[in-house]
């Protein structure tokens, strides 16, 4: 069953179809996965462990390849694009945030931000211009010169976050990014992945919390490899 | 790429910590290097200017013993063409005679087991010879109360204890194998030579009377500076026109050519101990960037992730490794470099630095990409999945 966008207007920023991934020796991760995700919307993927959600947010954000199925991004279909032409859609149109921060450790909190910036191909002023915007933006402007093992959690996921935005990505791929934090910067983090959704972007957050779950436009299950769309979601 | 080479420099500067034993190593590798090219240098030019200065500029033409028939001055009008030859005549070292004998010294009892040198006046002069007391043996002065004269150097004459004697320029006498002899002067061999200072010097004339000729007839041609390889060319052929080879010559080495003989002998050395000095930088290269690759895999996955390729991240890698490497050579050679200058100026050495050594930055970058090459493939094939599946 196909986990659809509840909005037709625009062709989908994302859309996948039966997608299929398995590991040696004999296990199927996911079995005919087909998923569409429209401009301006926010998914939540829940479910337990093993589900197969962090292979889907990989397979999402170009880091694996499926085995089968088809998956087209803002209208270009990738299956055919070779290891380069990957990397440079991730580049251009994806940003991360992990669960467990993954700041570059001897750097500091600003150069964490213009690194994913220079990877871009932006530098110089417009770099700075806006390294500092997104600091802003997280509340961290004053910490832009700490190195991240001196940050709280929230401050490093909130880092990772500036970093991830800094790039205007189309699609915001979040791995549990509130599963290491308390509940108060878990409310910060949220809102802050939220608010980044516009027109012309979207989100998709693999979460455990059904707070977030709710939080977000739509929702979908996956469990044994299998999705399927539950309501739910945009409840909060 | 000018990217790449940026982020790669400043992972080296933020990672100094972790990669300052790893340039430690190449810095001294490339320090060991330069002060071996330049020291071996140095010291061999300083080696082969005391060679030179040793042997400067003396030819030993050695004439078959049928020449000891003739007079001196017969042989010497064989040269009396060559300009450059400033000074010639017969001089066997003690060692081309080969033969020993016990000198005497009657008035006081003293008996030493010396060698003997067969030379004239004008053999000592070539040699620089020079006479401290008396004057030089001339077979001339024979006479019939002293048909035989001698020469004594200037230790055998003090360990006899004739000096004075002669200084005083009274009658002294030695006995040679029990055969009584004048002595007509004391001799100061020449500078950094000392055969003759413990030699018992004869003239040809006594030499034969008393049986000891050597079996052949060397001649000491001292010749101008920068000389002896042209003169040595024709020297054979004039001394004996009918067979040139018979006359066999020892000249000094060209101090150019003993230069770059003695250089070739360490240059090779050095080679070696580079290749083994660029295997251990090459290994610590290696060694330094596969933990580095083991320690970044998060940083890997995280580059490669925000949308760097494979192919960037081997780069970064590659190009890493190679700056260390170039930048350990280059912070050698210059610590090498004052080294060799500290040597030359401490030890009065010429200052020679090879031009070679310049290319020992040259050989860290290669050293560096070589070295880097397989953590750089490795890095590059670091699955970025894991860092969706790690806490």
């Amino acid at each position: 069953m196909m986990a659809h966008a509840r909005s037709n207007a625009a062709p989908p920023l994302v859309l996948m179809s039966g997608i299929t991934q398995q590991f040696p020796p004999n296990t199927t991760a996911l079995e005919n996965v087909s998923l569409s995700l429209d401009h301006g919307q926010s998914l939540a993927i829940v479910g337990p462990s093993g589900s197969g959600k962090s292979t889907l947010l990989a397979i999402l954000g170009l880091l694996e390849k499926p085995d089968g199925g088809d998956y087209i991004l803002d209208g270009r279909a990738l299956g055919k694009l070779s290891a380069t032409d990957l990397a440079q859609i991730r580049k251009n149109d994806i940003g991360y945030v992990f669960q467990s921060f993954n700041l570059i450790d001897y750097l500091s909190v600003e150069e964490n931000i213009l690194y994913a910036l220079t990877i871009k191909g932006i530098r110089g002023s417009q770099a700075r211009d806006r390294m500092h915007r997104a600091l802003e933006n997280v509340g961290l402007l004053h910490r832009r010169n700490a190195s991240p093992s001196t940050l709280s959690g929230g401050e490093q996921q909130r880092t990772a976050i500036a970093r991830a935005i800094v790039t205007a990505p189309k699609l915001l791929l979040c791995d549990e990014p509130t599963g290491n934090l308390d509940s108060a910067n878990s409310n910060i983090i949220l809102h802050l992945i939220l608010d980044s959704v516009a027109a012309n972007n979207a989100v998709i957050i693999v979460t455990h919390d059904e707070h977030i779950a709710a939080a977000c436009t739509r929702r979908v299950v996956l469990r044994d490899g299998h999705l399927r769309e539950t309501p739910g979601g945009g409840t909060l | 790429m000018r990217d790449l080479l940026a982020r790669a420099a400043v992972t080296l500067v933020r990672r100094s910590f972790r990669n300052a034993l790893t340039l430690i190593a190449i810095v001294l590798s490339a320090t060991t290097i330069t002060a071996l090219f330049g020291i071996t240098a140095g010291s061999s030019a300083q080696t082969a200017e005391r060679f030179s200065q040793l042997d400067s500029p003396i030819i030993q033409a050695t004439l078959p013993a049928t020449e000891w028939e003739n007079s001196e001055n017969d042989i010497l009008q064989r040269l009396v063409g060559f300009t450059n030859i400033t000074r010639a005549g017969t001089l066997d070292l003690p060692q081309d005679t080969a033969s020993s004998l016990t000198v005497t010294a009657p008035r006081w009892g003293t008996s030493i087991k010396t060698n003997i040198a067969v030379a004239t006046a004008q053999g000592l002069m070539a040699r620089q010879a020079s006479i401290t007391s008396g004057s030089y043996p001339v077979s001339e002065s024979v006479s019939a109360r002293d048909p035989y004269t001698v020469s004594l150097g200037s230790r055998l004459a003090s360990e006899l204890g004739v000096t004075a004697s002669v200084n005083q320029g009274l009658s002294a006498r030695v006995s040679l194998n029990g055969t009584e002899m004048a002595v007509t002067g004391i001799l100061q061999d020449a500078e950094n030579q000392s055969e003759l200072s413990t030699a018992v010097v004869v003239t040809p004339q006594t030499a034969a009377l008393l049986g000891l000729l050597p079996p052949n007839r060397t001649l000491q041609i001292r010749v101008t500076e920068n000389a002896a390889s042209t003169v040595g060319s024709l020297l054979g052929l004039a001394l004996h026109p009918q067979d040139a080879e018979a006359v066999p010559l020892k000249y000094p080495a060209s101090p150019e050519k003993l230069r770059a003989s003695l250089m070739q002998d360490s240059q090779n050395l050095t080679l070696i101990i580079c290749v083994i000095m660029a295997i251990v930088s090459a290994f610590s290269i290696i060694n330094t960037m596969q933990i580095a690759v083991t320690e970044r895999r998060r940083e890997i996955g995280i580059s490669l992730a925000l949308g760097l390729s494979g192919k960037d991240i081997s780069i970064q890698f590659l190009l890493e490794s190679m700056l260390l490497g170039t930048l350990g050579g280059f912070i050698g050679m210059l610590i090498g470099s004052v080294i060799v200058a500290g040597a030359s100026l401490l030890l009065f050495w010429p200052y020679i630095l090879p031009q070679e050594v310049l290319l020992i930055p040259v050989a860290g970058i290669i050293i560096g990409a070589l070295a880097g090459l397989i953590p750089a493939i490795r890095a590059a094939r670091i699955d970025p999945v894991e860092l969706l599946r790690s806490t």
